[in-house]
């Protein structure tokens, strides 16, 4: 194990936080934290790279994944505040409009 | 290089394009005359060729390619040579004659635009056939022209017979067309290419007997089957039902030449089987014979000319069975000539006595109408071989000669005689039969100019063409044979007193079945006739045996194909399985579209995981 | 530095196993900034100082204040029982055995023995020129993004205004 290794297990146990986050909660805002969490998994993963292999676009990465990260979020809170006006709840399994029909 | 090339065949099908699209809104009077061009257009570009490449024709034009895939490249490539632009000569002028000719046959009968389209494509299939460079494109052709002939002769749809006349046509062309096409995938499985010359060299280079024996039987079979030979003959006789003029193109212009123009043109591959070519003349010979025989015997004044067809086209293939396909050749154009003109004047004669086919009820048009019985004599003359004065005496006497010299020429020049000694017979029992004796007035019936003109021109090409060619040793000209001679090698020729024999025979004998038509004639009018000899009437009986045996075998494969192929195996097997799994894939789906977003954020996970597994694997 | 690795790593995993099953959003928010710290820490061991700084200036400074207001916002949330449920359920045990055979290939695809492995210090300025130099299209096209951002959150709230209105 060296810190590369234990950074890399630290981004994979993001992931999978991640991923429990988004598929198992119902609540949007711990969706939503779980996508930051992803992102951040991306970051470390960057990181890592950057510095195993000793370029600077590691670090480059990291900021653009950051900047990205944000800039999906205010508009995606925004939409949440108004999702909640309009169907009364901010649970996921409300927004089911992509099946086509008002509701599932 | 000559990149104008496909103006020949491109007239004829333009024509067709034109009035399949605007032909409602030209109107009839327009789209005959506009149809009557195309081939007169294509006659003059092919006149065009004859004066400025007479002496060596050989223009290549390749339009495009038409696919390519890996080393099987097809390409639309045209070829003239000699015997193409004789093929092509016959197939624009006469078809153009012919189209002229219906100008005001057909004049206010029903469905006069379907008519001219298909002649016009028919005219076009042909040129194609003719003038194709690889077996594709022939093979294009030959099922166009097999698709207009049926739908030309069944053109009387109305009537019941009409229509079954085509589809029999159709059938029993089919069954050459199919192992004509199999024969083609065996050439091209062994040699890979499907340019004619490059096979042929290939061939005589590098010869597989088992596949040449297979493929050549195959093609040969198709042949046959397009140019009506014995026992793929049945479909002629019948395609009678159609307009004559629609005759007359079928067997002088287009289609049943086909066959010879494909042997000849395939002749090394024949050439490259030991035994082969004596098959075909032997089968030529015969169905000569046969057909022959079965025309004495005929009522009916198109089935007399049917089977005078077949038995004409049977020469030509003796022809070249004996290696001697110039001559075949010479006399596909002779028989084009006359044939046509035979057709046209049947179908005015059969105008003229209102739709009645029985040459019984005929006689003594000879005052009636003078400038149709001198035609319809020429044309009778060249059938029958006149010495000296008829162009089939040029041909028809020469392949006869050359017969004798062939491997056991004996049996196949005593074939041949026999043939030609009934075929003066019955030619001249039909002429006797409709134009002399007592006059049976028929309805009045006026020519018009533009019937005229194609039966004056053929008439005088019935007896003035053979003269390009006379036997050896005569003088006179003899451009034809050293014409092809660099393309078709030697003409096996009589010399000396052996073709002073022959010749002597042959003349005698035509004159011998003049007498014996005269007979057979009186014979008729007395009630008599030949015609009440049932074996030869009913064609030896091979039509009837056909009709009682075959169809059950056909519809019991197709039986099978119903039930067991399509039924069992495509309906329930494939398409059943097809439907559930679309059935259960629906299922799926719609359980997986449901709009839950963390299910489908589940399902782009899993396509993740099964992405890295892929490079996993690949890596 | 071994051992605070180690221990970094225990703490951001705890941590998220209670992110992972805490109810409140409050709380999660207040989790999800510590976490925001430890990521930080670790940055600063992989040797991107920059980068941990703007993590703790942005995501802590920005980006957790946008959640924390869009919580207040919200307000408390009413939890209804949907047909998503049963896909949850199933989706668990999906998850962890996932995890199970994602470790296990881990383990099994990992180069062993792992090479030695020292961060190397990069300065600020080299972050700077290669932000500015070859990545500048990138740079100034997230720019135009982020301005893009400002604008659909305009938008967003401006349809809100007008049914208020109304």
């Amino acid at each position: 194990m060296n810190l590369a290794d234990i950074a890399l297990v630290i981004a994979f146990a993001l992931v999978l936080a991640g991923l429990t986050l988004v598929l198992l909660r119902r609540s949007l805002i711990f969706f939503l934290l779980g996508v930051e969490l992803l992102f951040s998994a991306a970051m470390v993963i960057a990181l890592v790279g950057g510095a195993v292999w000793q370029r600077v676009d590691g670090q480059i990465l990291a900021l653009f994944l950051m900047a990205m990260s944000g800039a999906a979020l205010a508009p995606t809170l925004a939409l949440l505040l108004r999702v909640r006006k309009a169907f009364g709840g901010s649970s996921v399994d409300t927004l089911r409009h992509l099946r086509g029909g008002r509701d599932g | 290089m000559a990149d104008w090339l496909w103006l020949i065949p491109g007239f004829p099908l333009l024509g067709a394009l034109i009035n399949a699209g605007f032909g409602q809104w030209l109107g009839v009077p327009m789209v005959k005359r506009l149809a009557a061009l195309m081939p007169l257009l294509s006659s003059v570009v092919i006149l065009v060729i004859w004066l400025e490449h007479a002496t060596h024709p050989e223009l290549v034009d390749r339009v495009w390619t038409w696919m390519a895939v890996g080393s099987f490249v097809a390409e639309i490539g045209l070829r003239i040579d000699a015997v193409s632009l004789v093929m092509v000569s016959i197939a624009a002028f006469a078809g153009f004659l012919i189209h002229l000719y219906s100008q005001q046959f057909l004049a206010g009968d029903y469905g006069e635009r379907r008519y001219y389209f298909y002649l016009n494509l028919f005219v076009g299939g042909m040129l194609v056939l003719t003038m194709a460079d690889n077996l594709l494109l022939l093979y294009l052709g030959w099922e166009t022209v097999g698709l207009c002939s049926y739908a030309l002769v069944a053109h009387w749809y109305r009537q019941k017979k009409n229509a079954w006349a085509g589809r029999k046509a159709f059938v029993v062309t089919r069954i050459g067309d199919t192992t004509f096409a199999i024969g083609i995938f065996l050439l091209f499985a062994q040699y890979h290419t499907l340019d004619i010359h490059r096979l042929l060299q290939m061939i005589s280079g590098q010869p597989v007997p088992s596949v040449l024996l297979a493929a050549s039987v195959l093609v040969l079979i198709g042949a046959l089957a397009k140019s009506a030979q014995f026992p793929l003959h049945l479909w002629l006789p019948d395609s009678m039902a159609g307009p004559s003029t629609v005759s007359a193109l079928i067997h002088a212009a287009t289609m049943v030449t086909a066959g010879v123009y494909l042997s000849i043109r395939l002749l090394p591959l024949f050439a490259a089987v030991p035994g082969m070519l004596w098959v075909i003349a032997l089968l030529g010979a015969w169905t000569a014979f046969f057909a022959a025989s079965c025309g004495l015997a005929q009522v009916d004044i198109k089935r007399v000319l049917a089977y005078s067809t077949i038995s004409q086209l049977g020469y030509m293939f003796l022809a070249v069975g004996i290696g001697a396909p110039a001559l075949g050749l010479f006399h596909l154009l002779v028989h084009a000539c006359f044939k046509a003109l035979l057709f046209m004047a049947a179908g005015a004669v059969i105008s003229i006595y209102a739709e009645d086919h029985d040459i019984r009820h005929m006689g003594g048009l000879k005052n009636q109408q003078p400038l149709l019985r001198w035609t319809f004599l020429a044309g009778i003359s060249a059938l029958a071989a006149v010495p000296l004065i008829s162009a089939g005496f040029y041909s028809k006497d020469a392949i006869i000669d050359a017969s004798w010299l062939a491997p056991h020429g004996a049996l196949l020049y005593a074939l041949a005689l026999a043939a030609a000694l009934m075929t003066a017979a019955y030619a001249f029992r039909l002429y006797f039969l409709v134009f002399e004796g007592e006059p049976r007035v028929g309805e009045p019936y006026q020519l018009g100019w533009g019937m005229k003109i194609p039966l004056l021109i053929l008439a005088v090409a019935s007896i003035g063409i053979g003269w390009l060619q006379f036997p050896p040793g005569w003088p006179g000209p003899h451009l034809w044979l050293p014409w092809l001679r660099a393309e078709l090698g030697p003409t096996p020729e009589p010399s000396g007193n052996l073709a002073l024999v022959l010749e002597t025979v042959g003349a005698a004998v035509t004159l011998v079945g003049i007498w014996l038509g005269y007979l057979a004639a009186r014979w008729e009018r007395q009630g008599r006739g030949l015609s009440r000899i049932g074996f030869l009437a009913h064609a030896w009986y091979v039509d009837a045996v056909a009709l009682r045996f075959l169809p059950p075998v056909v519809y019991g494969g197709a039986r099978f194909l119903r039930l067991g192929v399509e039924h069992l195996l495509f309906r329930s097997g494939i398409l059943g399985g097809i439907r559930e799994g679309l059935q259960w894939g629906g299922v799926g789906l719609v359980w997986g579209e449901n709009g839950l977003v963390s299910r489908y954020v589940a399902f782009m996970g899993f396509g993740l995981l099964l992405l890295l597994l892929l490079l996993w694997g690949g890596l | 530095m071994m051992p605070l690795a180690l221990i970094l790593v225990l703490l951001v995993i705890a941590v998220l196993a209670a992110l992972a099953y805490e109810a409140t959003p409050m709380r999660g928010a207040v989790l999800f900034g510590i976490l925001l710290l430890l990521l930080a820490l670790l940055f600063l061991l992989l040797e991107a100082p920059f980068v941990a700084a703007l993590e703790v200036i942005l995501y802590l400074g920005a980006i957790l204040v946008l959640f924390l207001f869009a919580i207040m916002l919200l307000g408390p949330e009413r939890e209804a029982n949907t047909s998503g449920q049963r896909f949850r359920r199933g989706a668990g045990p999906a998850l962890g055995l996932l995890c199970a055979l994602a470790l296990v290939l881990g383990l099994l695809l990992l180069p062993q023995p792992a090479p030695r492995f020292v961060p190397h210090p990069l300065s600020i300025a080299q972050i700077g020129a290669a932000l500015f130099g070859p990545w500048l299209w990138l740079m100034e096209a997230l720019a135009v993004l982020l301005f893009a951002v400002i604008g659909a959150v305009l938008a967003i709230h401006h349809g809100e205004d007008d049914r208020e209105s109304r």
